[in-house]
């Protein structure tokens, strides 16, 4: 094999970890974002696979980081609303879209709730459970209590510990 | 109190008043703090917003990803192939022919493309396992007893017990051990037939076993597994289309993935191809050919652009 073809195999293996890590990262966020506008789940995750597909195959190695989760954003906002515009659906729809600032705020949230749903990992089992239940599942303390046989006192003590680790494990 | 502790019953909401004023005390003493608790109150929203997440198969939506690029990649590779034969065949004009020819067959080894808008093309593979590509179709030998593949393709795998031969196309992948089945695979649908043995296909999470006779389908997003697939569905491996009082929209389709174009008929035209049927056999005709024949049949009338045809008029 030449110098030149592994260099082509080198940049393409670091190209594929970086989106990778980009995917990992932004993919739901993403798509909860589109979902938001379009009203349902597949045509989220289509047009969204579509923006991966672009980047990937048009992806500038020069670019930074924050560049390429900025034109991730951009890019899936506009192909959101060519879907809106081309299923020609009312224009609520297509009201649903606020001030770039808003949604930029919009996204960092969805970013957020996607890296505590990526920490649950770290939690102890029981405290992982009790903390869907609660978060995720929308039960409230008394009911986690009485489906779990234990205290609200000791429901309280696990959702505190979740938030203790996944306080530390988002730090920047 | 430990202002960690404090901060962790803040996100629980089990402060009480005094609580509260100590937190505000020790985000003023300075702007790390007051960074550190205004990230605290977005932890607090995102977490009390943590029902309405939507959560995807991200391992599926990654698969489909990266079979999606790899499409995109094997079709612009036909296209730059193409071009690098037609300029070989331009530079063969100037008495380059010989040496030119021997170039282009080396370069092109491990990408087949039928070019021909009317015959299918047969390829054997090191292994022993014969291909037949129906007009427009590509194979592209990724590795020992591996392909990708997109347009129509019927396999005759080689057997071997130790190694599985592999398919990819644009939304799946077949793994079989020796057998024979047809895949007609474009960006977003696909049709797998088995005609001999059995065939695992993996995709959108899912992992799916057909035996001789069943077929799974894809479209618009559905998949849909059938059995009783007819043997003339293999009959255009020969060259001839062969067809017996078929419904002339499932001809239509038929010739869509045999041709690699699209088809289009007028919103209008629906209800009358309904009740059209055909009986015929297209040998080894192109598809402006089988057009014409057909406009003979059915007083059919349609445009052609590029690789589309839209039908117009039609008549039963």
């Amino acid at each position: 094999m030449s110098d030149q073809d592994s260099k082509k195999i080198g940049i393409e293996q670091d190209r594929t970890k970086l989106i990778e890590a980009l995917f990992k990262n932004y993919y739901n966020p993403l798509c909860n974002f589109v979902y938001r506008r379009v009203g349902n789940l597949t045509d989220a995750e289509d047009i969204v696979q579509e923006i991966f597909c672009s980047l990937w195959l048009n992806y500038n190695l020069d670019l930074t980081a924050s560049s390429i989760v900025n034109w991730l954003f951009v890019a899936t906002k506009n192909k959101t609303i060519d879907f809106l515009r081309k299923k020609k659906l009312n224009n609520s729809l297509l009201l649903n879209f606020s001030s770039d600032l808003l949604e930029i705020e919009e996204f960092e949230m969805d970013i957020m709730k996607e890296r505590i749903i990526e920490s649950l990992d770290l939690l102890p089992d029981k405290c992982k459970k009790v903390f869907r239940m609660a978060k995720m599942e929308g039960l409230s303390y008394i009911e986690i209590a009485h489906k779990e046989d234990i205290s609200i006192k000791t429901v309280e003590g696990h959702i505190t510990k979740a938030f203790k680790i996944i306080r530390n494990a988002l730090k920047p | 109190m430990n202002i960690n502790d404090l901060l962790s019953r803040y996100l629980n909401e089990s402060t009480d008043d005094k609580d509260a004023r100590l937190i505000t005390e020790w985000s003023n003493e300075s702007n790390e703090n007051l960074m550190e608790l205004q990230r605290i109150k977005q932890l607090k929203l995102a977490s009390d917003k943590l029902k309405e997440h939507k959560l995807t198969d991200k391992d599926a939506a990654w698969d489909s990803i990266q079979r999606k690029v790899k499409y995109n990649q094997h079709v612009k590779k036909r296209w730059y192939i193409a071009a690098a034969l037609g300029l070989v065949i331009l530079l063969s004009l100037g008495g380059y022919l010989i040496s030119s020819k021997s170039q282009s067959e080396s370069k092109a080894d491990m990408l087949y493309v039928n070019d021909s808008e009317t015959n299918v093309k047969n390829i054997r593979l090191e292994d022993g396992t014969h291909l037949t590509l129906s007009p427009q179709s590509s194979v592209e030998v990724l590795g020992d007893r591996h392909v990708f593949m997109s347009g129509k393709v019927f396999f005759d795998v080689e057997k071997s017990l130790f190694k599985k031969f592999k398919v990819d196309f644009a939304n799946g992948a077949v793994v079989v051990l020796g057998t024979s089945f047809q895949i007609f695979a474009s960006e977003n649908d696909f049709e797998i037939a088995v005609a001999s043995g059995m065939i695992q296909y993996d995709g959108f999470g899912k992992r799916i076993v057909l035996a001789k006779g069943e077929s799974l389908i894809m479209t618009e997003g559905d998949l849909v597994k059938a059995d009783h697939v007819n043997e003339s569905s293999y009959g255009w491996r020969s060259g001839n289309l062969v067809y017996r009082a078929s419904p002339l929209m499932k001809v239509l389709k038929d010739l869509e993935k045999h041709y690699g174009i699209n088809i289009s008929i007028e919103n209008e035209l629906f209800d009358k191809i309904d009740n059209c049927k055909l009986t015929t056999e297209f040998n080894n005709l192109s598809i402006h050919q089988v057009m014409d024949e057909l406009s003979g049949l059915f007083s059919l009338k349609y445009k052609v652009v590029q690789k589309n045809i839209n039908i117009t008029n039609i008549k039963c």
